[in-house]
């Protein structure tokens, strides 16, 4: 997208212009950008700056020691014994649940993108009825599945025993298998409508002559999605990736608050409750912080990989 | 032989859609048919094993919601007394309404500030351009929760603890990135011609956004709107932990409060939980022309 | 447009107007008598949402009373913040880490040394020397609860005591006699009761990894004379045998082997465990005393009349006693006015005061009376109204017997107590679910223990 001061930056005559005029806008941009600004640095950059202060500092009962301890709290969480193994299984948890979350929806939208850019009868009813999830609060809707996973009165138990799958009430939520897979399905429920709504978007830019031409070579249903749909939709599908592993990252912390604690044993601890316990729980704010700390480099990390895998090398297979 | 191919092709993907979309439906609609019915039911029907899937007359009552809005209980009920007392269920409804108000200011805001804010990013080159906008998304990388104690110190020092205006900062300063992010890979993808011609015929700047832009970016806006909006609604960690009366409580604390209260009256969670719902789905369906057109109609890229 | 932007301005006045803080109602302090113009003190109170509607009641009155009752020269108003029991404790810790301060607030034993050496609250006894003579009337789990290194730091708001409950009914129709006196016993009649298909989950202990865990764990510990530490708070439980391994084991083996105790007790708590003694599915329960109303209450519970308490079974009989209190917050220390509404607010709340002329633990009575929670003064006991409620609870004299084995928690008085007990839930529930030996988690528990009062 070429903006009118870019096409005027390119005459290389008129340099002197376009850098006095490149200052102007500058002025302007950032007077504009004023007020944001100002919400960011304030409610934003101070509490971050703060907190990433506090990774770096000793406490004792939820009180800072004022002392500085450098990367003690860093080497703590890898190594000491009476953390370090909760920390790796945090770890370990997390990059379960993210890529599972992840994977379900782009995969379930995906499907459902294709449902709604179909012209038929239903279509806008299911589109609505697809903004339900997306609209219900995130503790509403933990509320509502820790009440269906109920393991004494849960409809889903109810469910599954008149349906015949079982013969008595299951435990879901202390369940240290299913635990984990219940919130990952309660978390996927509530995440795939606004991703089926992205992905039609880039979907429907897609020309149906190209699926035309697609038929014409005889290709099959799965030939057709991988080799013509995905590198078309490809940006799209890149937001979307980035936006959900965001989002599978941190927002989960509220089902777990509600439906889990942890738990069972630890089976449930993901890295954000694990960083909540040290803070709140153990007030070890500044290991908590670290813990933080690490949790961000490995989004940045995954983002990153998203940006890079994605980008250059598969625009280069296709030429 | 073509016809007879082209027709049954037809037919089974008709078949396909069919079937799709009653799954889809279901899968979307059940937990919310639960909890509306689980909210209607009487307690001692919520107790029993099998559940009543439908609300037959017999378990049919008012009850949960008559307490939500007046405190009592009325006679005859059948929820447990400890559940009662760790209701506190008359918070829910001024809850709601703080949620509201706290959701609404704060989407006004991102629309105040982050459409232009958006729009400059997208239109204009200037000094830091691309760092600044990386800086600004980054923020969204750090969890809420290491951010807590600062932001506590952050609110008493403002003197903004349990405000609905402490929230409303917070929630405008954590939502302003995305509207930007949001914004600007929409007008990136908006063709530039209207704007030039508004600003050649002498509008400022400002104005020409106002008359020309906006008009044309209503599907952006109502996409970023929403996604403030609920964003703002349905917050949970700031939300519980920096109020501490009904004056600035949300409902997502006093939804969160009364799941791990001291004694649970399942009809009474429904319920609550329910009214919760309320505002931001009825928004969703008044609005879902404009959302829907918004959120599919986002064609940028980062 | 310039319509549109005006609108916009008006109705972020109009929103951001709504949102101003509305200043605090006057309390009105009727009756006061005339002269020296008193000094207004706000007083700031934390508490968690239990019958909030009573507990803002029950602050309304001490602002009447405290200007006419206790003293003319004092007017004084309350606020509440309430958040709810699970999260309280990081509400409070989150308020004191980034500097706020709360005059008086709710506690809990088990928070107790943590706040205590925070300083987040103050030692009662130091600024109302009367706290220790208030100790006299308390029971002795109790006074172990309010006491922190030596010091009381509160007076007592709920206390109650872990007992062991079980549907008569159920026992009479497979033909079971009498409660089992031990956990043998406990097995013995459960499996029959399983054999016989009266009840599918027997046995149910909220075991869900939250405060509840702790206070059914300790129950369990010391019915068998379990004792985790010595005066010096060092561990001294064997890993490999004694009877706390013996407890655990015997935990295990409920779930996995007999099977009388259903895995999904780890997701249960308390109050979900009345919930289901009431509708009918166990026949053994292990829950706190203010229970026993709703079981036996008609209508709301399906076993009404048939929940019966007998001793804690063991070879000890005895059993975890819990205490919530009242505390002073550093906040008191602001000035003169402030600490003394404070004082005479936790006494109001937790002590005997003269109330329109009867001298007794009004608030304790009330709480015990209208809601059936425990209590720990023992001069209620005479109470008529307290003690025909509780009477109608259980047998009075096994209610008496006992609370009179009732322990606090051991190894409370460390600071550190908060974050072992988290820990302790956390490896205990691997133990539960057969992911850990019984020795494993006992050392590792230990180990932790070690480590952290070595910090």
């Amino acid at each position: 997208m070429q903006t009118a001061l870019l096409k005027e930056q390119l005459k290389p005559e008129q340099s002197n212009y376009e850098a006095k005029r490149f200052r102007q806008t500058t002025a302007f941009a950032y007077k504009m950008l004023l007020p944001s600004l100002l919400f960011i640095v304030v409610f934003i950059a101070f509490p971050m700056f703060y907190s990433v202060s506090l990774a770096f500092q000793g406490f004792k009962y939820g009180v800072p020691t004022g002392e500085f301890v450098g990367l003690q709290n860093f080497i703590d969480i890898f190594t000491k014994p009476t953390v370090a193994p909760g920390f790796y299984n945090s770890l370990g948890l997390t990059m379960q649940f993210t890529v599972a979350a992840v994977a379900a929806v782009i995969v379930i939208s995906m499907g459902v993108a294709f449902l709604i850019n179909e012209n038929f009868k239903g279509n806008s009813l299911i589109k609505v009825a697809l903004l339900l999830p997306y609209a219900i609060p995130g503790i509403a809707s933990a509320v509502t599945w820790d009440w269906i996973y109920d393991a004494n009165l849960g409809v889903l138990n109810g469910l599954l025993v008149k349906l015949g799958i079982i013969e008595s009430y299951l435990t879901i939520l202390s369940n240290e298998k299913f635990a984990l897979w219940a919130i990952w399905f309660a978390y996927v429920w509530k995440m795939v409508p606004y991703s089926s709504f992205l992905l039609s978007a880039g979907l429907s830019t897609i020309p149906s002559s190209v699926y035309e031409a697609a038929r014409m070579d005889r290709s099959s249903v799965a030939r057709t999605f991988f080799k013509i749909t995905l590198p078309l939709i490809l940006p799209v599908l890149q937001l979307a990736l980035v936006v959900q592993t965001i989002f599978a990252l941190l927002l989960h912390f509220g089902l777990i608050f509600v439906m889990t604690g942890g738990g069972p044993g630890d089976a449930t601890r993901t890295l954000p409750w694990l960083i909540y316990q040290e803070s709140f729980t153990f007030t070890r704010f500044g290991r908590g912080s670290a813990m933080a700390i690490i949790m961000s480099v490995i989004m940045i990390a995954f983002i990153y990989i998203y940006l890079v895998l994605l980008n250059p090398e598969r625009q280069k297979a296709q030429r | 032989m073509l016809n007879n191919s082209i027709s049954g092709r037809l037919r089974l993907k008709k078949l396909v859609i069919i079937l799709a979309s009653v799954a889809v439906l279901f899968y979307v609609l059940a937990p919310i048919y639960w909890i509306v019915v689980s909210s209607f039911q009487k307690e001692d029907a919520l107790n029993d094993k099998p559940p009543h899937f439908f609300p037959t007359a017999d378990v049919f009552t008012l009850d949960h919601y008559s307490f939500l809005f007046t405190g009592e209980v009325p006679e005859g009920s059948t929820i447990m007394i400890q559940a009662q007392y760790t209701m506190s269920g008359t918070l829910v409804y001024p809850s709601i309404i703080n949620s509201l108000i706290i959701a609404l200011a704060v989407t006004v805001i991102n629309i105040v500030i982050g459409f232009p804010t958006g729009h400059i990013f997208s239109r204009f080159r200037f000094w830091g351009d691309s760092k600044l906008f990386g800086v600004l998304v980054a923020t969204r990388l750090l969890p809420s929760i290491s951010i807590l104690v600062p932001m506590f110190i952050l609110m008493q020092k403002l003197n903004l603890y349990d405000t609905k205006l402490g929230l409303i900062g917070i929630y405008s300063a954590i939502t302003i990135p995305f509207t930007i992010w949001i914004l600007r890979s929409y007008f990136k993808n908006l063709p530039i011609e209207y704007e030039e011609a508004a600003r050649m015929d002498g509008c400022s700047y400002l104005r020409s956004l106002v008359k020309v832009v906006l008009p044309i970016a209503k599907p952006g806006v109502a996409a970023a709107a929403i996604f403030a909006f609920m964003t703002a609604y349905g917050e949970f960690i700031f939300a519980t932990v920096l109020t501490r009366t009904i004056a600035s409580r949300t409902q997502t604390a006093v939804l969160a409060s009364l799941a791990s209260g001291l004694s649970v009256s399942h009809g009474m969670v429904s319920a609550a939980s329910v009214l919760a719902i309320l505002p931001p789905v009825l928004i969703a369906v008044i609005f879902r022309k404009q959302i829907i057109d918004g959120l599919t109609s986002k064609l940028g890229a980062s | 447009m310039k319509r549109i932007l005006i609108a916009l301005v008006i109705l972020t006045t109009l929103i951001l107007t709504a949102c101003a803080p509305t200043p605090a109602a006057p309390t009105q302090n009727e009756g006061q008598a005339g002269g020296a113009a008193p000094a207004s003190v706000a007083l700031d109170f934390a508490g968690w949402n239990y019958d909030s509607e009573k507990a803002h009641d029950i602050l309304k009155n001490y602002e009447n009373w405290i200007g006419t009752q206790y003293d003319p020269k004092m007017n004084v108003s309350v606020t509440m913040a309430d958040s709810g029991y699970g999260e309280y404790d990081t509400f409070i810790t989150t308020n004191y880490a980034g500097g706020g301060k709360y005059d008086a607030l709710y506690s809990s034993d088990h928070w107790l040394a943590k706040w205590a050496e925070a300083g987040w609250i103050l030692p009662l006894e130091d600024y109302f020397p009367k706290a220790k003579e208030y100790m006299k009337d308390m029971s002795p789990f109790s006074v172990n609860a309010l006491t922190y290194k030596g010091k009381v730091y509160g007076l007592p708001y709920y206390s109650d005591v872990m007992y062991f409950v079980y549907n008569e009914n159920m026992l009479k129709e497979a033909g079971i006699v009498a409660p089992p006196t031990t956990w043998a016993e406990v097995t013995e009649q459960s499996l029959l009761l399983k054999e016989k298909g009266i009840s599918e989950t027997p046995l149910l202990i909220g075991l869900q990894a939250g405060s509840w865990f702790d206070e059914a764990f300790f129950a369990l510990a010391y019915s068998e004379g379990g004792d985790f530490f010595d005066e010096n708070n060092n561990p001294i439980f064997e890993t490999d045998k004694g009877p706390i391994f013996d407890m655990m084991e015997w935990l295990v083996e409920s779930i996995h082997e007999t099977e009388i105790l259903p895995k999904k007790v780890m997701e249960m708590a308390a109050p979900n465990v009345q919930e289901a003694f009431k509708n009918g599915e166990a026949a053994f329960v292990i829950v706190p005393g203010y229970m026993m109303k709703e079981f036996n209450t008609p209508g709301i519970s399906k076993i009404a009349g048939s929940a019966k308490i007998s001793m804690m079974p063991g070879t000890t009989h005895a059993t975890n006693g819990f205490t919530r209190l009242y505390v002073l917050g550093s906040g008191a220390l602001e000035n003169e006015e402030t600490m003394a509404a404070s004082l005479a607010l936790i006494e109001y709340l937790g002590g005997s005061t003269t109330v329109d002329g009867t001298t007794t633990y009004h608030v304790a009575k009330r709480w015990s009376v209208e809601n059936n929670l425990g209590f720990s003064a023992n001069p209620l006991w005479n109470d008529p109204d307290v003690e025909k409620v509780f009477s109608s609870m259980a047998d009075p004299q096994i209610l008496a017997k006992q609370k009179a084995l009732a322990q606090s928690k051991d190894g409370m008085q460390a600071p550190w107590f908060a974050e072992w007990i988290s820990f302790v839930r956390t490896e205990v529930q691997k133990a539960l679910l057969g992911e850990s030996s019984t020795t494993t988690v006992l050392e590792s528990v230990k180990q932790q223990w070690v480590e952290l009062s070595q910090e």
